[in-house]
């Protein structure tokens, strides 16, 4: 700018200079060079005229116009004005001022102070050919001209014509300070993550940005006869549009809209003609009437329409062609995130779903074990996580434990975390030891090479000998809960899929009956700002609180009082409690699967031998709840939830075994199940088969030899 | 193979016999018929099946060897049975009658000894 300015001033000065020698030399030689002087008149005109400017020279107090240039003409627009007073060529100019002075008096300034002037942006109005006023904005300067003597006798104004670039920074303004509304709006549209979100944000936005009473953002199907979304946000004054509580029906200007793909602007007297929008001029009492709407479409991807945003009653006026360029602009929005907002809850919705199918749908029963498991998504409202837990049954009276976390989010961890799920289970059924299955989960995760950090921690329980052993890879250490004492179960090794040469080191330790075991994913114990130590101590310090909470009560207690829900992390938590050694009574559920059959036995197995049932004995029972097992789980192919309840109680000698399902009776349909029956009425002493609409019960009841002796 | 029941096909002096080990039940029982109809259907000549290392067997297995007599009978071949003298199953062949459509031998020599001679 100051470039500029410095620029100016310079050509101006050569430029007096070139014009004070010549009016010199015309005083001079007025009478000899009369002729000359016309000549040189005009060809300064002609030199000045090929300047960008107006150029004038104004002599004396009255500021004749003693000279000027061909643009000086076209302002004037056609009136006379060779040696006129400035103030009667352009009386208009009497009452118009810059910076608070009047220009005649800028002029008069100069004129007797000989200081030059120079004003930049000068809004001036001249009338026009046509006679109407227009708007004219110069950067101009005003220069003294000195005699001889030094006295100021004339003033030279150059000024030029700005007022493209006025107006046009002026719509650059406008603009701006639209598109400062729009990327506000743009930021809470694509922050808003539901498709009802996106239209509020939208209509909000809309009505801030254009100032209008009411703004509605639709959504609907293409064929406009599948209900729809919709969002509006009103001005306090049109509250009681609320009780028209069918917006989301489409207007019929909106149906409009939606047809002929084109915004739509109505004033009050095209929208009274519109056919079907009585409505909204003339709505229920109460309702205030819309006095002129303007609606645009929500384009999808390809171009087919989805939607349709549309205010109304504006608060000055009437809608513009600016206004509908910005409600465009925002439609625009809108609808891009409107698009990504339904991708977002199907890809939500899809990851959720597939990480609930990946986790267990029941975890396995044990007469020894209670085994509960909650599962917590993140409140980041972001999407799934990789967390997963598990147990199953292995062979030999042992339970796998699993707690992992497979590193980043969405669909991809998702099924991560169950391929990972799945093989652990696998290589763990196929009876390697817990630091044989991270080893080779850790080989199976490198040759998927997802480049994935897993943390995990796996778990066996040899129930029959209550020893438990354990691989840690990278996961945050399990907690004991044996009476008074919480143990961390360190160490760790590497997590999976980091390196192949990883050792997974195993470690067993006895437990106590009655102990817990709580095993999570980091989520639990992470809090911003807090050390992972303290997040442990933390969690001891809750365990010990609430251990004398029975399970499910714990796994509640624990998330509630570690803040789970509103970890930024998902939450996965599994506590397992070993049941106390109780003889009197034990008690298991089963998933109807032939492959059950032998876990029940060997739990009913070791519960005789801890009642010192003689082996003969043991065995007949064994296998006399074998067939009823059997039996209820032919019955239960036909029940809704597919379990069975093993019972077994002894009193006086006597041994009661029962087992109920919860599906039809169906006749046999081999003789096999006809001659387990017979097997069971041998080898027990009473047998009450009670069958209902809601299940059979197996009741058995066998003396132990002796025991009537007893 | 399942993790409660394996088997294996062999020869004992010459003749062939499937011997089990583990448990029987229902998981398994086709299992159980499977391989003794793999071993001996292409022979003639009766059928060896060693129980001696079966600790468990429900009525599903039980049923196997009397569905396995009843195809053997077509053909007059004999259905064999290892079952030691000391094996808790003698409680279940006495109680279901298996005993009355198969041969019950205490020991594998036995049961090849006696074969042999009733071929």
């Amino acid at each position: 700018m100051g470039e500029t300015e410095e620029d100016l001033v310079a050509t101006l000065e050569s430029r007096v200079a070139t014009l004070e020698q010549l009016l010199e030399s015309t005083q001079d030689e007025a009478e000899s060079r009369g002729n000359e002087l016309e000549t040189e008149k005009k060809n300064l005109q002609e030199i000045l005229s090929r300047l960008p400017a107006v150029v004038a020279v104004y002599s004396g107090p009255e500021h004749r116009i003693e000279f000027a240039n061909a643009q000086f003409g076209g302002v004037a627009s056609g009136r006379e004005f060779w040696g006129r007073p400035l103030q009667e060529v352009f009386p208009e100019l009497a009452e118009q001022t810059y910076g608070g002075t009047s220009y005649l008096d800028l002029l008069d300034r100069t004129f007797r102070t000989g200081e030059p002037f120079f004003a930049t942006e000068a809004l001036v109005e001249l009338f026009d050919s046509t006679g109407s006023l227009k708007k004219i904005f110069f950067n101009f300067a005003l220069i003294p001209i000195a005699d001889a003597s030094g006295h100021t006798t004339r003033v030279l104004a150059h000024a030029v014509d700005v007022t493209d670039q006025v107006l046009s920074r002026h719509e650059a303004e406008a603009l701006a300070t639209d598109l400062g509304q729009l990327a506000e709006a743009s930021l809470a549209i694509n922050g808003a993550l539901s498709i009802e979100a996106v239209l509020q944000e939208a209509a909000d936005a809309a009505r801030a940005i254009i100032g209008c009473r009411r703004a509605v953002a639709r959504m609907h199907a293409e064929d406009l006869d599948e209900p729809i979304v919709a969002r509006q946000s009103l001005s306090d004054d049109f509250k009681a549009w609320h009780a028209q509580d069918r917006f989301e029906d489409l207007p019929s200007p909106a149906i409009a809209v939606a047809r002929s793909k084109q915004p739509l602007r109505l004033d009050l007297g095209a929208l009274k003609t519109f056919p079907g929008a009585e409505a909204l001029w003339d709505p229920a009492e109460g309702i205030p009437p819309l006095s002129n709407w303007l609606g645009v479409p929500l384009f999808d991807r390809d171009g087919s329409v989805i939607g349709t945003l549309a205010v109304s009653s504006k608060l000055n006026g009437e809608f513009t062609e600016s206004d509908e360029h910005a409600l465009v602009q925002l439609a625009q929005l809108a609808a891009v995130a409107a698009v990504n907002a339904t991708l977002y809850e199907s890809a939500q919705s899809t990851a959720e779903t597939l990480q609930l199918s990946l986790l267990p749908a029941q975890l396995p029963d044990s007469p020894d074990l209670e085994i509960q498991a909650r599962y917590l998504p993140s409140t980041a409202g972001t999407y799934v996580g990789g967390d997963w837990y598990d147990a199953f049954c292995l062979p030999d009276g042992k339970m796998g434990l699993v707690v992992g976390d497979v590193a980043g989010k969405g669909i991809k961890a998702a099924a991560l975390m169950g391929q990972l799920r799945v093989a652990l289970q696998a290589y763990a059924l196929d009876g390697h030891p817990p630091g044989g299955v991270v080893q080779r989960l850790n080989r199976l995760a490198q040759e998927m090479n997802h480049e994935t950090m897993v943390t995990l921690v796996y778990l066996v329980l040899d129930i029959p000998a209550r020893v438990l052993t354990y691989v840690s890879a990278g996961h945050p250490p399990p907690l004991l809960l044996e009476g008074e004492n919480a143990r961390l179960l360190e160490p760790n090794s590497v997590p999976i899929g980091v390196t192949s040469f990883a050792e997974f080191e195993e470690h067993s330790i006895p437990y106590q009956p009655g102990s817990r075991l709580i095993l999570y994913s980091d989520g639990l114990i992470e809090r911003r700002g807090e050390s992972l130590q303290q997040g442990l101590e933390r969690l001891r310090q809750a365990a010990l609180y609430e251990s004398g909470l029975d399970v499910a009560d714990l796994c509640d207690a624990l998330l509630q009082q570690m803040e789970a829900a509103s970890s930024t992390d998902d939450v996965a938590l599994m506590v397992v409690g070993s049941l106390p050694a109780t003889s009197e009574r034990m008690e298991m559920r089963i998933t109807a699967r032939p492959q059950r059959a032998a876990d029940v036995r060997r739990a009913l197995g070791r519960w005789l031998d801890q009642i010192n049932t003689p082996a003969q004995e043991s065995f007949e029972l064994t296998v006399a709840l074998g067939e009823a097992v059997a039996n209820a789980i032919e019955h239960a192919y036909f029940s809704p939830d597919g379990t069975i309840l093993i019972e077994a109680h002894h009193d006086r000698g006597n041994i009661t075994l029962c087992v109920q399902d919860y599906g039809r009776w169906r006749q046999s349909t081999t003789p096999t199940r006809g001659r387990g029956l017979e097997l069971i009425r041998s080898l027990c002493d009473r047998v009450d088969i009670r069958r209902s609409s809601t299940g059979t019960r197996v009741e058995m009841t066998k003396m132990l030899a002796g025991a009537e002796s007893r | 193979m399942s993790d409660l029941m394996s088997y294996e096909a062999k020869l004992e002096a010459g003749c062939p016999v499937v011997l089990y080990k583990g448990e029987i039940d229902l998981s398994n029982s086709d299992e159980v018929m499977r391989a003794a109809l793999k071993t001996f259907a292409d022979l003639t000549g009766p059928v060896l099946l060693d129980l001696s290392q079966v600790t468990y067997i429900d009525s599903s297995g039980i049923n196997v060897f009397f569905n396995l007599s009843r195809r053997l009978q077509v053909s007059g071949r004999d259905l064999r049975l290892v079952i030691p003298h000391h094996s808790r199953l003698h409680r279940l062949v006495d109680l279901t009658r298996l005993d009355s459509v198969s041969k019950i031998s205490s020991t594998l020599g036995e049961a090849v000894k006696e074969a042999r001679n009733s071929v």
